[in-house]
C-alpha cells in the first residue's frame, strides 16, 4: 500500500532522516514511535511529499515525487496542527475538501460535532479544533491516513472515540500512520510498531513480536541466590542482578523452578515487574543507545 | 484551475477583511471628498483612490497567502493539489480580480461624490491641455490602476514569501509605493549612462499610472507607454514565476 524506500529527507543541506525503508499494507495501524526530534513529523511530510527528499516513496504503486501528488488524492493528514480557517464553521471548512456530503454528516456524528459543527471555529477550544482535524484526514474515504499526534487538546470521551473510530476505519482497509507520545493510548490500536531515533528506524515490528520480545520480568530471591545465579548461568538463562533480586523473563520461571527442585532451593520471593508500554519504549531506546556507544 | 478558482474565491469572501478593505476605500474617498477644495484633482484622482487602492490591495493580497500559513492550512493546499501553480495562480486571481472590483466600485463612488462634493463647478467633459477631458483622463487613470495592481498584488505576494511577515510587507509595499518612484529617478539622474539599463528597474513601473495619463513623464521613467506596460506585465510574470518557486520550496 505504502512503500518507503531509501529515503533520506533534507532541510536545506541538513539531512534529517537517514535510509528510511519501510512498507505498509492495507489495514495496518502503525505506531511511529521516538523521541523529540527523532524524524516522525518529517517522515510524514515526506510521504505527503512536501520536503526534499531522495529514494523512492510508492502510494499503491504510483510514485509520489515533491512535485506529484497524484496518488496524494486519497491520503488524509493531520500534521502538527489541526489545519481550519477559524473564520469558517467546522461544516464549511470540511466542505472545503469533502466530495460527498452524505460522508462528511456521517463523519460529523460518528466524532460527534453537531453540536458546534456550525458555529464559526474560532470560538472552539484545542480538543474541538483537533476533532475537526481529524475528521478532515477522514474525509472522502481515505486509504492512508496520518495522524501526527491526533490526540492533542482531547478529552478522555474524545480519546476514546477516536480510538474506536481508527479501529472501525482499519478494519474496513484505511491504513493509519499515526504518531503520538500518549504510548498507552496508541498501544491500543497499533498493530505495528516502527521506533525511530535521530532520522534513523531503530524498530520495525508487529507489535505483538515486539511485547513478546520484550516479555514480562519477574524479581526472584532464592535460599542462595549466589547458586542460583551459577546455576542459571550454567544453564544459559538470561538473568540480571539487581540489588539483592534477580531479574529473570516470565518464560524462563518453570524451568528454573525445575533447576531450584533439584539442588533443594526455593524460591522466597517472586514478584513480576510492572513494565509500562513508554518503559519498554524507553528501555529499548537506551538498548539502541547502548549498542551504538558500543561500536 | 475552476475548482482551484472556486475553492480560492470560496475562502476569500468568507473572510471579513475584503469587505473592510472596500469600506476603508469608501471611507477615505470620502474623507479625500471633505478635506480638499480642489475638485478637479479629486475627480482626476477618483477622490484619491488611485493611491488607496494599491494599499489596501497590499494588505489583502499579502494577508490572504499569509493566512495560509498562519492557519497552518499550506500543508492541505501543498499536498492536496494536484498542480500546485493552478493554486498559487487561482489566489492571486481572486485577489486581482477583487483589485478589479474595488477600481469599478471607485468609478462608481467618483461619479457619486463628485456631486456631492464638486458639484458642477468642474464638468467631466472640461477639457485639460494636451491630455483630454476629465472622464478621459479619470478613465486611463484608473486604467493605469489596474495595470500597477497587476504588478503589486504579484509582488506582495512574492515579498510575503520572502519576509513571512505580514505587517513587514505592507511597510516594504507602501515604502516602495511612495518613494518608488523618487529612488529610480535618483538613480537614473546619477547614474546617466546606464540609462538604457536602469530604465527598466521594476522601480521605474511605479509611474505607469502617471504616465499613461500625462506623457511629460516619460522624461522621468525613460520609457514610452508600451514600454513601460511591457515592463509592468515582464515584471508581473518574473514576480509570478518568483513568487510560485518560493511558495513551491517555503517549508510547511
Amino acid at each position: 500500500m505504502l512503500k518507503v524506500s531509501e529515503v533520506n529527507t533534507f532541510v536545506g543541506k541538513k539531512k534529517i532522516t537517514s535510509k528510511i525503508n519501510f512498507e505498509i499494507s492495507l489495514g495496518e495501524v502503525v505506531g511511529l514511535i521516538g523521541p523529540n526530534g527523532a524524524g516522525k513529523t518529517t517522515i510524514m511530510k515526506t510521504i505527503l511529499g512536501v520536503m526534499k527528499f531522495t529514494g523512492q516513496i510508492y502510494l499503491n504503486h504510483a510514485v509520489v515525487t515533491e512535485n506529484n501528488h497524484q496518488a496524494l488524492s486519497k491520503v488524509g493528514a493531520l500534521i502538527e496542527h489541526p489545519a481550519i480557517y477559524p473564520y469558517l464553521s467546522g461544516r464549511e471548512n470540511l466542505a472545503l475538501y469533502a466530495h460527498d456530503q452524505e460522508d462528511c454528516q456521517q463523519i460529523i456524528s460518528l466524532l460527534q460535532m453537531s453540536a458546534y459543527i456550525d458555529k464559526k471555529c474560532k470560538g472552539y477550544s484545542l480538543g474541538m479544533k483537533q476533532k475537526l482535524g481529524i475528521a478532515i484526514t477522514l474525509l472522502n474515504k481515505p486509504k492512508l491516513v496520518i495522524l501526527d499526534e491526533p490526540l492533542n487538546g482531547l478529552d478522555v470521551e474524545a480519546t476514546i472515540v477516536v480510538r474506536k473510530i481508527i479501529v472501525k476505519y482499519a478494519n474496513e482497509g484505511t491504513t493509519f500512520l499515526i504518531s503520538s507520545h500518549i504510548l498507552s493510548e496508541l498501544q491500543k490500536v497499533m498493530t505495528r510498531i516502527i521506533l525511530i531515533n535521530h532520522g534513523e528506524i531503530v524498530v520495525d515490528q508487529k507489535i505483538s513480536d515486539f511485547n513478546r520480545q520484550n516479555r514480562p520480568q519477574y524479581q526472584v530471591q532464592t535460599d542462595n541466590n549466589e547458586l542460583t545465579a551459577q546455576l542459571l548461568q550454567t544453564n544459559q538463562i538470561q538473568f540480571q542482578q539487581v540489588n539483592d533480586d534477580l531479574v529473570v523473563a516470565q518464560a524462563d520461571l518453570f524451568a528454573i523452578q525445575d533447576l531450584l527442585y533439584q539442588q533443594r532451593q526455593h524460591f522466597i520471593k517472586l514478584a513480576p515487574i510492572a513494565i509500562s508500554f513508554e518503559q519498554l519504549i524507553i528501555n529499548e531506546l537506551n538498548r539502541q543507545r547502548g549498542e551504538k556507544d558500543a561500536k | 484551475m475552476q475548482n482551484d478558482l472556486q475553492i480560492e474565491w470560496y475562502k476569500f469572501r468568507k473572510q471579513r477583511l475584503p469587505l473592510y478593505s472596500s469600506l476603508a476605500l469608501v471611507l477615505l474617498m470620502i474623507y479625500s471628498g471633505l478635506t480638499s477644495s480642489d475638485g478637479r484633482s479629486l475627480m482626476l484622482s477618483s477622490f484619491g483612490a488611485i493611491q488607496w487602492l494599491p494599499i489596501i490591495l497590499i494588505a489583502v493580497g499579502s494577508s490572504f497567502l499569509d493566512m495560509e500559513y498562519r492557519y497552518h492550512t499550506v500543508i492541505m493546499l501543498r499536498y492536496k493539489s494536484s498542480n500546485l501553480f493552478k493554486s498559487y495562480l487561482a489566489k492571486l486571481v481572486i485577489v486581482y480580480f477583487y483589485g478589479v472590483g474595488l477600481v469599478l466600485l471607485a468609478l462608481l463612488l467618483t461619479i457619486l461624490l463628485k456631486g456631492v462634493f464638486v458639484g458642477n463647478q468642474v464638468r467631466w467633459f472640461d477639457l485639460i491641455a494636451d491630455r483630454g477631458s476629465i472622464l478621459q483622463i479619470t478613465l486611463v487613470n484608473l486604467l493605469g490602476t489596474l495595470l500597477y495592481l497587476l504588478f503589486i498584488v504579484t509582488m506582495s505576494f512574492m515579498l510575503i514569501l520572502i519576509v513571512k511577515i505580514n505587517a513587514a510587507v505592507i511597510g516594504i509595499s507602501l515604502a516602495i509605493s511612495f518613494f518608488g518612484a523618487g529612488l529610480s529617478e535618483a538613480l537614473i539622474k546619477t547614474f546617466t549612462d546606464a540609462t538604457t539599463i536602469l530604465r527598466w528597474n521594476p522601480l521605474n513601473m511605479i509611474l505607469v499610472t502617471q504616465q499613461l495619463t500625462n506623457s511629460q513623464y516619460v522624461q522621468i521613467s525613460h520609457l514610452t507607454n508600451p514600454e513601460i506596460i511591457v515592463g509592468v506585465f515582464g515584471y508581473a510574470l518574473l514576480f509570478l514565476i518568483l513568487g510560485y518557486q518560493l511558495f513551491k520550496k517555503r517549508p510547511v
